[in-house]
């Protein structure tokens, strides 16, 4: 699939540049998280592209960029707390990205994003226990 | 496979030329239309050289146009290196084809 002078059809998108650390925001404008890596998917077939499957968000995705022992430090902790807590890496799927701009719009809800477990833990066991949580500012 | 498993990999031809890390990767929205209707990306290219300040700064991707001095002390293009040319992959080094690099230019 080429376009005139040979390049690829299609807008182009630098992932490195374009898409690691940038915010991402759900469907009513909250921010939801930074990029900290992509997943592709690999075809069997030797001709085929990989294609982006998802955008992964948080320490353990982090990690992986961050590399050296370093990384591969924090990474083995973000695999013990997520065995502890029998949870998944942090992934948005491909499906639930709406546009990318200066920041990546999704069509999901941020609390229905793991992303956004940090921000959630924080708000139901610390937040939510101060006196006076859950009242409006007056 | 992850980014990040590919960032900073050694690329070398079959004839043992060695072409530099890959700094960033090329993606192009030209995939299947999701959900959203917003097509996917498919990556098609990884820059590859031996110098990474420019790909960080995004002047070496052309993303970055000034000022004048920095561009013309960071746009050294790196090399485009199609995915199809590479003919083995693994965490340490990327082998690639020379001449398959050769005829997407």
């Amino acid at each position: 699939m080429n376009g005139p002078g040979g390049e690829p059809a299609g807008r182009q998108v630098w992932a490195v540049l374009e898409l690691l650390d940038r915010q991402l925001v759900d469907r009513d404008g909250r921010l939801a998280g930074k990029i900290d890596d992509v997943d592709f998917v690999v075809d069997d077939d030797p001709d085929a592209l990989p294609r982006v499957d998802a955008l992964l968000s948080g320490l353990g995705a982090l990690a992986n960029q961050i590399g050296g022992d370093f990384g591969r430090w924090l990474a083995s902790i973000e695999r013990r707390l997520a065995a502890r807590r029998d949870r998944a890496p942090s992934r948005i799927a491909w499906s639930d990205v709406k546009s990318i701009g200066s920041s990546v719009e999704l069509a999901a809800d941020r609390d229905d994003l793991d992303s956004n477990r940090g921000e959630r833990w924080v708000r139901d066991v610390i937040i939510d226990k101060v006196p006076g949580a859950g009242h409006e500012a007056e | 496979m992850k980014l990040s498993e590919l960032l900073g990999v050694t690329v070398v031809t079959t004839d043992g030329e060695e072409l530099g890390r890959v700094h960033d990767a090329l993606l192009v929205q030209d995939g299947p239309v999701g959900a959203q209707g917003f097509a996917g990306l498919r990556l098609h290219a990884l820059a590859v050289g031996t110098r990474s300040f420019g790909t960080k700064l995004g002047y070496t991707q052309g993303t970055v146009k000034g000022p004048w001095l920095l561009r013309a002390m960071f746009r050294r293009p790196p090399t485009l290196v199609p995915w199809l040319a590479i003919v083995h992959r693994s965490a340490e080094r990327i082998v690639v084809d020379r001449g398959r690099i050769d005829e997407s230019r």
